[in-house]
């Protein structure tokens, strides 16, 4: 697994490590820049693929942007010449890059002034100026084909290479527009969700279906049609495939519903679980706002299934994801350490912090009075606004 | 070394805006702030020297010997509670019945002091937030900030000229939040978030003045200085 983040000058981030686990939950105020953490990633994960210029980051889930507005720019200091990003790796493995772009004149693509890529004591790509080779290209991209597939730099590169930000709107999860970033097993603003769910229904345990569909207390069973001419409105954009719910409090010859009709917040639970549990999905993802449309308890109830969804997937499967409802904290059983909870806050200067929040054993005996919840509310967390 | 962090108990959100500012200039290191009360979720605890008085009253009843041993805010390296003097001229009825009875067995309010020295009521609510809190004295961390008679002394000595009428016996006026508010309309200072926010950078930028002007200021300071070499100490 990724076990570190290292970001230097990118945004409003001026120097912050993450210590990752599987699970990794960012919580702060609006503006403070926990899209700028996942937007890093991605930036690395452009810069793991040789490329990085907008159609890569965008295909990432990142927003594109100036160099003057990706440079971190504060009035108590000076813009860096570079933006410093790395990553590390199981035991050994890591790679960093610093790239470069020119606040007057733009580039189309970001150019790499540094780049490194190590497997424990071996070196497999270290350089500062770049020779002959195209400065926008990456060679730890080129390099990897070269290396044992197994090694933890390829793993790590690879893993770096697939991430992406997703954030799922509902049109596009009820299928009525279309995803602008298409990916398998789903679109980064949750399209092919009807696509998503069959292959994960028939290629999951089923148990662990079971441990998707309980979520859904309203439904009987989830399917998926591609003749929903009688479900559906003509007026009603579709795509080939359309998911169907059973209403189990409806009577029985018409209680099926498409996820056109359907509680938008099903279309969410099956979004999360689907990328947890596929496995076409990245190894590394990230979903900004992971708690839209969902009522508390449902959420609570969700992200304690996380861990557990990742890690049957695929043992070195993480996530990363922003919240803002304090529901989502109670679901998170800290005293494990595959489960992190970070707050992202803004410090006297404008930066962006990272802090990992741990609770004290004298704090959990507490926690039925005070849990995490609460104690984010309270502000006892930090990770909240001054209004 | 990590930023320092501060948790803030306020009577309201233009005094954090405020005391942010000080701590700007008095810290040399980066730091981020924390407003604990008021807090918008819990309306029913109120803003203003009431909402002090619950959030203390709340912690009293925790049961802990100080803020710094309390679990819930185990993340925190450094405490301010904040009142402004004038509260030594209210009366826990105007607080309601509810803050009547919960300050049965407390020390009384009104407690007015003669000013000059501003520092006489300012000494004395310090022992009233002290006895809200059911502390004998306050942590190693723990900073009570009490301006005089109001916080917006250190506005008015940042923004408004030496000269200005205001400056004199500025930490004995009961009147200068209502007298910035009717400034002429081009220096009004409205008590709003937004216009405090406007005069931050101006009441760091000119700290030195403020704390020469306003000892209970020049208390704060010195006072936030030693908690903080407690901090680095530990």
């Amino acid at each position: 697994m990724i076990r570190t983040i290292h970001i230097q000058g990118f945004k409003s981030i001026a120097d912050q490590t993450l210590e990752l686990g599987r699970v990794n939950c960012l919580i702060g105020a609006n503006g403070v820049g926990k899209s700028n953490v996942l937007e890093a990633i991605g930036i690395l994960g452009a810069a793991a693929n040789g490329r990085v210029d907008d159609e890569a980051i965008l295909r990432r889930g990142v927003r594109p942007g100036l160099p003057r507005l990706y440079k971190t720019s504060f009035a108590s200091g000076r813009i860096p010449p570079h933006i410093t990003l790395s990553a590390e790796f199981g035991s050994a493995a890591a790679y960093q890059v610093s790239l470069l772009n020119p606040l007057d004149a733009p580039e189309p693509a970001w150019s790499f002034k540094t780049e490194t890529l190590t497997d424990g004591a071996n070196s497999v790509v270290s350089r500062g100026v770049r020779g002959n080779l195209s400065p926008t290209a990456g060679l730890s991209a080129l390099k990897v084909v070269e290396l044992a597939p197994a090694s933890e730099a390829a793993r790590l590169l690879h893993t770096l290479q697939s991430f992406a930000i997703y954030c799922p709107n509902t049109p596009t999860l009820r299928g009525m527009t279309q995803d602008m970033q298409p990916r398998l097993p789903l679109g980064l603003s949750g399209g092919g969700l009807a696509e998503g769910y069959i292959a994960l229904r028939d290629n999951s345990a089923a148990e662990v279906l079971d441990s998707v569909l309980e979520l859904i207390d309203w439904a009987n069973d989830v399917d998926s049609t591609e003749t929903a001419g009688a479900l559906l409105s003509p007026s009603v954009p579709r795509s080939k495939q359309v998911l169907t719910f059973i209403d189990r409090f409806m009577a029985a010859d018409r209680n099926t519903l498409t996820a056109y009709d359907a509680s938008e917040g099903a279309l969410y639970v099956l979004f999360a679980a689907i990328l947890c549990l596929s496995p076409a999905s990245p190894r590394v993802f990230a979903v900004d706002n992971l708690d839209q449309a969902l009522n508390p308890r449902l959420i609570t109830r969700l992200v304690t299934r996380l861990s557990g969804w990742l890690k049957a997937a695929d043992p070195e499967r993480q996530l990363l994801f922003s919240a803002h409802n304090p529901a989502v904290l109670d679901g998170l059983d800290l005293d494990c350490d595959d489960v992190r909870l970070f707050a992202v806050e803004r410090n006297s200067d404008g930066n962006t912090c990272l802090r990992r929040i741990t609770l004290s054993a004298q704090l959990s005996k507490l926690n039925q009075e005070y849990p995490l919840s609460r104690l984010w509310i309270m502000g006892s967390l930090g990770a909240v606004p001054n209004v | 070394m990590s930023d320092l962090r501060v948790a803030l108990v306020a009577e309201g959100p233009t005094d954090s805006v405020v005391i942010e500012a000080g701590l700007r200039a008095v810290l040399d290191r980066p730091f981020t702030l924390t407003l604990i009360q008021p807090e918008a979720t819990r309306p029913q605890m109120g803003t203003g020297w009431c909402g002090v008085f619950k959030w203390c009253r709340e912690f009293d009843a925790r049961k802990f010997e100080s803020l710094e041993g309390d679990p819930t805010l185990e993340g925190f390296d450094l405490f301010i509670v904040h009142l402004d003097a004038d509260v030594a001229e209210a009366s826990y009825a105007d607080g309601g019945t509810a803050v009547e009875l919960a300050a049965a067995h407390l020390p009384r309010l009104p407690c007015p002091q003669p000013c000059p020295p501003p520092s006489a009521a300012a000494d004395q609510i310090r022992k009233v937030i002290l006895a809200w809190l059911g502390l004998s004295c306050a942590g190693q961390r723990t900073v009570l900030c009490v301006p005089s008679k109001a916080i917006e002394a250190w506005v008015a000595v940042a923004v408004l000229e030496p000269s200005h009428a205001l400056m004199f016996g500025i930490e004995c006026n009961l009147t200068v939040p209502v007298r910035l508010a009717s400034l002429p309309k081009s220096s009004r200072i409205c008590k709003t978030t937004r216009e405090y926010r406007k005069h931050a950078s101006t009441v760091t930028k000119n700290w030195s003045e403020i704390s020469e002007k306003c000892t209970q200021a020049e208390r704060f300071g010195r006072e936030v200085a030693a908690a903080v070499a407690s901090v680095s100490s530990q």
